[in-house]
């Protein structure tokens, strides 16, 4: 366990499934020789993968898809007893394999075919399954799912790796490959329950998310939140109690680890997502008449996800009766210096030398807001 | 013992009235006690494992071809293989069955070559892209070479000698110690041959020296010719098979215990 953790909040119920925080992460990262197929971030659509008519939920059921495909079926993460699962390691099919478009014919042969994917029988895609829904009685519901690596508190990619090529930075927690040391065994990628280490095949070594903690370092927030259209979300230390993840994980309570019983302790938290309320439930509860299935956030989300959605259903009602709510203030995170909190885990403090118009950002200079 | 060893399998299930233990307690083991009496070669003391190894008048390099005529007359050894125990209780119970690896060894112009063959039935040697120098990357770049394969694991055989040997020297079998290293030449369907130093457990590191070698895979059997340079007479020298087809790599394989050098 690291002396202080760097964690990220997603709030799904804000999340608009653009890719934007996709796209930044590629720039910035994965834009090199055999890394074309990876996406350290990624956003999936849940349920997604209903090609299967007609698309009704059915209870205890909990749809695949996703990146790659079937990811959080297939196992990894540990046992009750503390045993490592590894699962299979997914082929680049299951990741899906970029697609050649006819770019060549369009463009520079003259043809009138409009651009589209040489491969006609494409069957699995990165975001095959984007926006597909599913009918929970007659109400459509989906939402997004944003993944990075989970940064996990005991790291089952670092009990995996018999080279000890990954580690967990002792000052803010998060988990890098020395890529010296990594000998592109995978058993991390059969180990990790999230499926967030890929193999890069022209260096022979695995790569991950980084945390973007070069960037960090030099107190600036995380590329795939900086740019998130959505401002869903919000990067602090855990244990710095002026942080925003401090508060929404520790203080309100509002935030939950995806799949928390693969026993990883993932140090990435969801906002439980809510979707709108079902037709002709005026007055229900969202516990009594939900429309995402509570069988399906329980799975993702654990039991925990009830207590989650009844405090943040509190919060509403009293916004709802013109009282202040803190919390959904902290949710709505208008401002950078709201969402992020940038310090140097030794201290505390925020970076001294960060240029003066980041000062706000840092939380140096504190803006009164409403 | 034997006696005590009955009374136990009489009175376990008994005791515990446990399906499992049934299991757990082998219900006879004449075959044990039989072959201690037959001196199988499976029970013979590690000390008289030797790897014959003649002499031939010539070039080495003329013996990296596995057709060479030398290689007819050279002895066969046949090494003893076994599999890593299971480490996660995902891996399957019974692991595969080990390759029958057969060695012939020949030594000239003072250098150690071996002739190498085991059964596969499949070829596997995915061919990732050679790494490119690093002085020619251009960021700008917009071609990449892309990840082909991201589950697909090489076949692979290594070769393990004391990297400076000693009579009445014997290193740790898990890739040498502090006091006496082990070297390692690891051959590797898709990247060759590589040259490894190793003190111990996960300590290997590349010396950055490659090995003269051949290899053919050809009706369900890999060919591997090598040139192991100048290992010393009578030295512990000790093979690992890996079967990327199985997704072997790592700890994952079949190892032998030291055999020792021997010249006839």
């Amino acid at each position: 366990m690291s002396k202080h953790q760097y964690a990220m909040v997603m709030d799904l119920n804000k999340c608009l499934g653009c890719q934007t925080c996709t796209m930044a992460c590629k720039k910035q990262w994965t834009d090199h020789d055999g890394m074309e197929y990876m996406y350290w971030n990624n956003v999936e659509t849940r349920p997604g993968h209903v090609r299967d008519a007609p698309f009704q939920y059915k209870e205890g059921e909990v749809p695949g898809g996703g990146y790659p495909r079937n990811w959080d079926k297939i196992g990894g993460g540990f046992d009750r007893n503390g045993q490592l699962t590894p699962s299979p390691l997914p082929s680049a099919e299951d990741y899906g394999k970029a697609w050649e478009y006819n770019y060549e014919d369009r463009l520079f042969k003259g043809s009138k075919k409009s651009v589209q994917p040489n491969d006609a029988n494409l069957n699995w895609g990165p975001n095959w399954d984007e926006d597909q829904g599913k009918l929970n009685g007659s109400d459509n519901f989906y939402f997004y799912l944003p993944r990075i690596c989970n940064h996990c508190t005991h790291p089952a990619c670092v009990e995996a790796c018999t080279t000890k090529a990954i580690y967990k930075r002792e000052e803010d927690g998060i988990v890098l490959i020395d890529r010296d040391r990594c000998r592109g065994y995978r058993h991390c990628i059969q180990a990790c329950p999230y499926k967030k280490i890929y193999y890069n095949e022209v260096l022979g070594k695995s790569q991950k998310c980084i945390f973007c903690y070069p960037r960090l370092e030099k107190g600036k927030v995380n590329a795939c939140a900086a740019q998130c259209p959505g401002r869903l979300r919000f990067v602090g230390l855990l244990d710095d109690p002026e942080s925003p993840v401090h508060k929404l994980v520790v203080k309100y309570r509002v935030a939950l680890g995806l799949l928390p019983d693969r026993g990883t302790g993932p140090n990435v938290y969801y906002v439980p997502p809510f979707n709108p309320p079902r037709k002709a439930n005026y007055g229900k509860s969202l516990l009594d008449d939900p429309r995402i299935p509570l069988g399906y956030l329980r799975y993702l989300f654990g039991p925990a996800v009830f207590d989650v959605l009844r405090r943040l259903e509190g919060e509403l009602a009293r916004a709802q009766n013109g009282d202040k709510s803190e919390l959904l203030q902290l949710l709505i995170g208008r401002d950078d210096n709201v969402r992020y909190r940038i310090v140097d885990p030794e201290t505390m403090h925020p970076f001294k030398n960060a240029p003066t118009h980041q000062l706000v950002q840092l939380g140096m200079i504190r803006r009164e807001h409403a | 013992m034997i006696a005590t060893r009955h009374r136990l399998r009489t009175l376990l299930p008994l005791i515990a009235g446990s399906v499992g233990l049934f299991i757990l307690i082998p219900a006879s083991r004449p075959g044990a006690d039989e072959t201690q009496k037959r001196g199988d070669t499976n029970t013979e003391p590690a000390a008289r494992l030797v790897v014959q190894l003649g002499t031939y008048q010539g070039k080495s390099e003329e013996l990296l071809d596995p057709d060479a005529k030398a290689w007819d007359k050279a002895a066969t050894t046949r090494i003893i293989l076994n599999r890593t125990p299971r480490v996660y209780q995902t891996e399957p119970i019974h692991p595969p069955a080990p390759p029958a690896l057969e060695v012939r060894g020949l030594r000239t112009e003072g250098k150690v070559m071996l002739r190498l063959r085991w059964n596969d039935a499949t070829r596997n040697a995915p061919e990732a892209p050679p790494p490119k120098p690093a002085e020619e990357e251009d960021p700008s770049k917009l071609y990449k070479r892309p990840t082909r394969e991201t589950d697909a694991f090489a076949d692979a055989l290594a070769i393990m000698v004391p990297d400076d040997w000693s009579p009445q020297q014997v290193p740790s079998l898990v890739m040498g110690d502090r006091k006496t290293p082990a070297r390692l030449y690891h051959w590797n369907a898709s990247r060759g041959a590589d040259q490894l130093i190793a003190k111990g457990r996960a300590t290997q590191v590349s010396s950055g020296k490659s090995f003269p070698f051949h290899d053919r895979h050809a009706d369900g059997y890999w060919t591997l010719t090598v040139d192991i340079g100048e290992a010393p007479a009578a030295c512990p020298i000790a093979f690992a098979v890996w079967n990327g087809h199985d997704k072997d790599r790592d700890g994952l394989k079949f190892f032998s215990i030291w055999y020792n050098l021997q010249e006839h």
